[in-house]
């Protein structure tokens, strides 16, 4: 099978058995690899009502057919369990060097069940595989794990994915980062590591990776190389994603004070145009990628001096704007605690300015936050509440350390109605009522909110559709985003090279390939199609229905007040229609279930379909 | 004594690469403009460079707070009190 090494492990962290096991040709081309594989391993081997932070939650990593080869951004690889945040599939997509660094150990991917007495890491080289102490290792930050790991195995070129202490104490915020920037977020992988007493994965491989078509490729490449420094990734190349915030602001549709506005008056102050021009200190690239988006900040004065952080739209303005904070130099504070201590940014800022709002309402006094006086736009509060969330610390801390809407459980006194999430998990940055196509992707996503499963609020921003509506038609173009983004997140490779690609088309000639399947763009994207209804199953065996599709309180019951989207709110009646027509365009019925003739006909178990 | 332009000015804002130009300007038009009327007067302004710029494929087009399609460009009008913006085109975070 080319493309893939045709195997991949099996670590059971309980009794130290390690295996070798075969990836079939057959479930390869079903499933393809990263999502797919995930999806596919959790439906399978996650038992039913298994408490995520149990040793019977079983923790996946997949790489995809690409990882290794010269496909351009391809290093890609995949975590997955169920999460402790929503209950549901959990998954986070990270890049660096770990994907490629597996396949050439011989791994397509590693499966990780039950939990250890005591903390261990996995340390995979080549064919050697063992299960060595982490006690040492307990406790300290990622950063520090990765270089303590390399010193001690005496290799700098090992790739390390680890957590810090916010995984150790299984915060539902926990992430979990390689190559120091890059990290496996949302939806509380970090967690899942952390209650298996697994504090890193260590792998270092020297092999190669068999592709079918070498010569075509390799000319294929040639050209995907270029179009990557053309027109469609240059957003990227030059400031990075923090492009988006002054346009963000112009449409009226980037969150502020926890999402009641569209438009921040310091956004210049924050925008990505400003931060290339006094704090980026370097841009650095993944391997195998041409664009190198990562844009590395340094602080270069006051109380955060010598702080550098990698700063991208996300974080930036969900700890930033979101909260009413407009100093470059605590949201890269902010950032930098979150990827060494190990919780999630978009979390973290969604978590921060729903504390910050129920401040402002009296709801929180200044004694519930331990001192902290957490306005809107206070920028040290806002760093040493994320501080604070990560190790679990004092009043605040306990209370947030799970997320906006477990804080809101805890909190009760109707905080749940700006607890913006979808599934428990917090909304990404951007805003509900003024991009509404986009907040029905975000709430029909399988791993609750999430702008990265069908990319739907690129419609609304670009103009196509009427962005203050919603009708029938966006659940078509939600699905169709779904299962396209399905491929990519299978393949796996950057969602930043999409704009590359002119067809589907030239997307399966990839895989076509690589793989030497005749596979074509209409069989890609029933793939795609076939994962997306495979993770929705296993939602589904975890009580998913209807009412988990809906975006917070907020959407339909406040109108934005700000001098672009006045007034902006979702049409309940609307969101209705809008989501039954999702439904039907997936082929679902009323309540969010495939039928037992389209799963059969997708090749997937119909005994959880009406 | 400083003349007040607010209503006959068109404010057009520079965003990502357009910054070369500077950060915008503020234009004193005496009526409506059609899109390639404001391209001249901002290339009258800041050089031929600038409609190269401008009419890249991947540039975004704002107008007030809408994002302006290619093809409804022709059809543009912009009148004084109105806001435009060039910037790269957009996607994801």
């Amino acid at each position: 099978m080319k493309g893939y090494t045709g195997k991949y492990l099996r670590v059971n962290l309980g009794n130290g058995e390690i295996k070798s096991e075969i990836l079939g040709e057959d479930v390869a081309r079903s499933f393809l690899g990263g999502y797919g594989l995930v999806a596919h391993t959790l439906y399978n081997e996650v038992p039913d009502g298994a408490d995520p932070l149990s040793p019977q939650n079983v923790l996946c990593l997949w790489t995809g057919p690409v990882a290794g080869t010269p496909v351009p951004v391809s290093s890609k690889y995949i975590m997955g369990a169920r999460s402790p945040a929503t209950g549901f599939i959990g998954f986070g997509i990270s890049s660096g060097g770990i994907g490629s660094e597996l396949k050439a150990a011989g791994w397509d991917g590693l499966i990780l069940t039950g939990r250890s007495e005591k903390p261990a890491y996995v340390f995979i080289q080549n064919g050697q595989v063992e299960i060595r102490d982490a006690s040492h290792l307990w406790g300290k930050t990622t950063w520090q794990t990765e270089e303590l790991i390399r010193e001690e195995l005496c290799d700098d070129e090992i790739r390390v994915s680890s957590i810090g202490p916010a995984g150790e104490l299984t915060t539902c915020l926990a992430n979990i980062t390689n190559d120091r920037n890059r990290q496996v977020g949302r939806s509380g992988m970090g967690a899942i590591m952390g209650s298996k007493n697994l504090k890193a994965i260590a792998i270092r491989g020297t092999g190669n990776v068999e592709v079918a078509h070498l010569d075509e490729l390799m000319e294929y490449c040639r050209d995907l190389y270029q179009r990557c420094r053309g027109p469609a990734t240059e957003k990227y190349r030059v400031l990075g994603t923090s492009a988006n915030v002054l346009v963000h602001n112009r449409l009226g549709c980037l969150p502020v004070n926890n999402f009641q506005k569209g438009t921040f008056d310091q956004a210049e102050a924050v925008s990505g145009e400003t931060m290339l021009a006094t704090m980026v200190k370097k841009i650095v690239a993944c391997p195998s990628c041409p664009i190198a988006c990562d844009h590395i900040n340094e602080v270069k004065d006051g109380p955060w001096k010598g702080t550098v952080a990698s700063v991208d739209y996300e974080s930036l303005e969900l700890l930033g704007p979101n909260c009413g904070v407009a100093d470059l130099n605590a949201i890269t504070k902010a950032v930098e605690l979150c990827d060494t201590l190990g919780i999630d940014t978009i979390s973290a800022g969604a978590t921060v300015s729903w504390a910050m709002e129920a401040y402002e309402t009296g709801l929180l006094t200044k004694e519930d936050c331990d001192g902290l006086d957490l306005r809107f736009g206070n920028a040290e509060a806002m760093v040493e509440a994320v501080r604070r969330m990560c190790l679990r610390e004092g009043n605040l801390g306990a209370l947030i350390a799970d997320g906006a809407a477990r804080a809101a459980e805890k909190l009760g006194q109707d905080s749940y109605k700006f607890a913006m999430v979808n599934k428990k998990l917090e909304w990404g940055a951007y805003s509900l009522r003024s991009l509404q196509t986009a907040t029905l992707g975000f709430a029909t996503s399988v791993r609750g909110a999430c702008y990265l499963r069908s990319g739907s609020y690129q419609v609304d921003i670009k103009g196509k559709v009427d962005r203050y509506h919603l009708d029938k038609t966006r659940g078509k173009v939600v699905s169709d985003g779904e299962n396209l983004y399905a491929i990519i997140d299978s393949m796996i490779i950057c969602k930043f090279t999409r704009g590359i690609y002119k067809t589907n088309d030239e997307i399966a000639k990839v895989i076509r390939l690589v793989t030497g399947w005749d596979m074509d763009a209409e069989e890609m994207i029933r793939t795609g199609e076939r994962i997306h209804n495979m993770a929705k199953l296993f939602n589904l065996r975890f009580g998913a229905s209807r009412k988990d599709d809906y975006p917070p309180p907020r959407a339909f019951e406040e109108k934005m007040y700000d001098d672009v989207s006045d007034g902006a709110i979702i049409n309940r009646a609307e969101y209705d229609e809008a989501l039954s027509g999702y439904y039907q365009a997936r082929r679902w019925n009323e309540e969010g279930i495939p039928t037992k003739t389209f799963l059969e006909e997708l090749g997937l178990d119909p005994g959880l379909g009406v | 004594m400083e003349e007040n332009n607010g209503h006959r000015t068109v404010k057009v804002e520079f965003f990502g690469p357009f910054r070369e130009f500077g950060s915008g300007m503020d234009l004193v038009v005496e009526g409506d403009l059609t899109f390639e009327q404001l391209l001249d007067r901002l290339v009258q302004e800041l050089g031929e460079a600038f409609r190269g710029r401008a009419l890249k494929r991947n540039t975004t087009y704002i107008l007030n707070n809408k994002v302006i399609r290619r093809k409804g460009l022709s059809e543009l009008r912009i009148s004084p009190g109105d806001r435009m913006a060039f910037a790269l085109v957009l996607g994801g975070g």
